[in-house]
């Protein structure tokens, strides 16, 4: 597959253009970091992480390549592990990072969150986070989800969100968040 | 005069689809205004967790990819599954 071939494919959301890039540069970005004193599970850990930014950016509506993707995605591999290496270091020197342990609050927030995402329909999951995740057009989620037309994908995310906003909230007030 | 808690406008600012003028303007109101702030973070709390959640089911499809070969990277390992067919 052509670079723009692959990058037309994700601006459309197809995750078959992920798997493809995933294993045809698996190779090339795993030795990188583990030549540079990463282990094999770090180094996939990282790869994966760094192909679903590349993912995102190709996805922002003002994307424009300006070199071949696979050394895209190579700099950004790079970038992530020099950075995974630097936190690595910090946390050896620091017994405890404060900045990074979560208030209690917000850690229960994310927790009633996450349940209410994950008991809502699958419809209404994959609208959402194709919307405010990969970014997708209204256009592109009706394709996907074999809806009529952007319209129908429009007042579909704005009902599913509805929905999900009352639920959460309804735990949130019962929680005594909003006060 | 535009009703600045309308959850069009908020959801605006959270996805960055607002313009410079429109941001500046936004984030005024946003400091002087409790009640606002209140129903921004409300959205950010859940805009990210979304997010966090196609994240992860992103992460999960490519952990489940076999990648021919993709154990070993090193020359020893394939040495040695060659040596024992």
């Amino acid at each position: 597959m052509k670079d723009s071939e692959i990058i037309e494919k994700i601006k459309r959301g197809d995750e078959t253009a992920l798997d493809y890039l995933y294993k045809k540069n698996y190779k090339m970005m795993v030795k990188m970091i583990v030549k540079n004193n990463g282990s094999e599970d770090e180094a996939k850990d990282i790869y994966q992480d760094a192909l679903i930014v590349v993912w995102q950016k190709v996805q922002n509506h003002d994307f424009a390549l300006t070199s071949k993707l696979s050394t895209f995605l190579y700099s950004i591999c790079q970038n992530l592990w020099r950075k995974e290496l630097e936190r690595k270091a910090r946390h050896s020197n620091e017994e405890v990072n404060k900045s990074e342990v979560l208030d209690i609050d917000k850690k229960e927030r994310i927790e009633i969150v996450n349940k209410c995402i994950e008991e809502m329909g699958e419809t209404c999951r994959k609208i959402l986070t194709y919307y405010y995740f990969d970014n997708l057009s209204m256009n592109d989620i009706a394709d996907k989800m074999g809806f009529a037309n952007a319209d129908t994908a429009k007042t579909k995310k704005y009902k599913c969100k509805q929905e999900l906003d009352k639920k959460i909230k309804s735990l949130y007030t019962a929680s005594d968040f909003l006060d | 005069m535009e009703n600045f808690s309308s959850i069009n406008n908020i959801e605006s600012y959270l996805t960055n689809k607002m313009s410079a003028a429109e941001r500046k303007f936004f984030e005024a109101q946003l400091a002087k205004d409790p009640l606002l702030q209140n129903e921004v973070n409300f959205h950010k709390d859940v805009i990210e967790g979304l997010q966090d959640f196609r994240k992860r089911e992103l992460k999960e499809r490519l952990r489940n990819i076999e990648v021919k070969g993709g154990n070993s990277i090193g020359i020893k390992v394939t040495a040695s599954v060659i040596a024992y067919r």
